[in-house]
């Protein structure tokens, strides 16, 4: 397929993916590249990460869907490099266009700018200044091109936490702020395994009926916390180096706690609706289908970078499918496992 | 109330039925909305282009209602979609596949349809915004590999 020639500086094209994919080529060749080979979704994507700083960035965030097979072909190549000052994505701005067929898209983000072939299923990223990427970025690296590249795969990145036991997954849904993070990492730290606490990867099978079919994927396991949240659990988590996500959230890594366990994927059983009461112990009641898909879909469809609908027709199927439950929270995270393990055990 | 009009949702309103029930969501705004049964039941003749005429008569086919109250209850609702900015004027009514005159057997208890706004999702996303820049994006559907709704 060939782009129409494009010479608009905002809009991407054949040309300024060519430009960019031999910048990366020359730094490849003056610096130590690292390879990375991880599965998304049970996709393979394989990394060439220039740079040990790059990789200090992008590690934390992703090293935990490592694959010990390296594929030959990879649904996913992801370039990234050290670009230079006065390249596209250096001046700071928050940027997106896609070019005239659809098949490029670019991203310029603080000290970033990614371009991806969605056609190639190829994306190369010029990082300018690893300082000036901005806390969401730097927490859950490469979101858009990544969220793009799954929705032309038929998945969706939705704003929901998500914990398993044996392969059996709770989903917890809810604007910020009303408790996905507490919840989820509060069951982690209970000995669940952790997928994510605000961002999952939704595969929903349509025309099945099944619940079997609606499953779960970990993307990111950087997690985000109110300070004051964080005090309330005894077991101790770790932070990166006390740095803020957003809103003074403190930024969070999971892969490297030794007794959190992240898996990659799992079958999502209950959906839960966190909200906080004066009750003295965690309960759950259940929800209306209407309440979960309201309180799932605005988050996870406003103002993202691939079209609505389809997220939010693939939530729709899931709450058709999955039971929903208000859980009442008390103000004591630990026992949040304790209400909702016996949804997923048998 | 002109029973000739018809209106659609405008193109940056994404919607889903569940339950009977309409979620509403203006990804302009970041505000939601629900609407409840027979709202719901409404929302959808609406999303299909139906006339306010036909709309009418499938209520007052399907509902314990008359037909002055359904009307009445119908024209207040669409000022309030086109108020809230989530409808448009259709340039013309698309008929119905089924004909509304087939009177169905057990009809169901009647109650007028409740829009209900959810106006904080908009101060959530400006306090967290999932990434700056994103309502500036020019969507164009992907290339080849597109897979479609399995």
């Amino acid at each position: 397929m060939r782009a129409p020639a494009n010479q608009e500086l905002d809009e991407p094209g054949l040309e300024s993916y060519a430009e960019l994919r031999a910048e990366f080529e020359t730094s490849a060749r003056a610096r130590a590249v690292l390879e990375r080979s991880i599965e998304i979704a049970g996709r393979q994507v394989q990394m060439r990460l220039v740079g040990e700083p790059i990789a200090a960035w992008i590690d934390p965030a992703l090293g935990h869907l490592a694959s010990k097979s390296v594929g030959s072909s990879p649904r996913l190549t992801v370039d990234l490099f050290p670009g230079a000052s006065g390249q596209p994505g250096s001046d700071g701005a928050g940027r997106i266009s896609t070019s005239a067929d659809g098949r490029f898209l670019s991203q310029s983000v603080g000290g970033c700018y990614y371009l991806l072939d969605r056609t190639e299923r190829r994306l190369v990223g010029s990082i300018c200044s690893l300082e000036e990427i901005p806390s969401w970025e730097r927490v859950k690296p490469l979101s858009v091109p990544v969220t793009t590249w799954l929705n032309d795969d038929g998945l969706s990145v939705i704003h929901a936490g998500l914990v398993s036991l044996g392969g059996q997954g709770v989903l917890f849904a809810g604007p910020s702020g009303t408790g996905k993070s507490t919840c989820a990492l509060a069951c982690a730290v209970a000995g669940f395994d952790f997928l994510g606490d605000d961002c999952i990867i939704l595969d929903v099978q349509h025309g099945t009926g099944s619940a079997n079919n609606c499953i779960g994927y970990s993307l990111y396991s950087t997690g985000a916390l109110d300070a004051a949240h964080l005090e309330k659990f005894a077991s101790p988590l770790v932070h990166t180096n006390g740095a803020t996500a957003s809103r003074g959230k403190q930024l969070i890594a999971l892969h490297v706690a030794q007794h959190i366990q992240t898996v990659p994927q799992s079958k999502i059983r209950a959906i839960m609706l966190p909200r906080l009461t004066q009750e003295e112990r965690s309960v759950i009641r259940p929800a209306a289908k209407s309440d979960a898909l309201r309180l799932l879909a605005p988050s996870s469809i406003i103002k993202r970078a691939v079209p609505a609908g389809r997220t939010l027709a693939r939530l729709a199927a899931l709450v058709n499918l999955v039971p929903s439950y208000w859980l009442d929270m008390s103000h004591n995270p630990t026992d949040i496992s304790k209400a909702i393990a016996p949804l997923i055990t048998p | 109330m002109n029973l000739d009009s018809a209106y659609a949702p405008r193109e940056e309103v994404a919607s889903e039925l569940i339950d009977g029930e309409a979620i509403i969501i203006d990804l302009s705004t970041g505000m939601y909305f629900s609407l409840d049964r027979v709202g719901g039941r409404i929302w959808a003749l609406l999303a299909n282009q139906a006339s306010l005429g036909e709309i009418r008569a499938c209520l007052v086919n399907e509902y314990q209602v008359d037909e002055q109250v359904a009307g009445e209850d119908l024209e207040n609702l669409a000022q309030q979609l086109l108020a809230e900015n989530l409808i448009v004027p259709a340039k013309e009514p698309r008929p119905l596949d089924h004909a509304a005159d087939e009177t169905t057997a057990a009809k169901a208890p009647y109650q007028p349809a409740r829009l209900v706004a959810y106006r904080d999702m908009g101060d959530l996303l400006a306090l967290d915004p999932p990434a700056p820049g994103l309502s500036e994006i020019v969507w164009r559907d992907g290339p080849a590999n597109e897979r479609d709704e399995r």
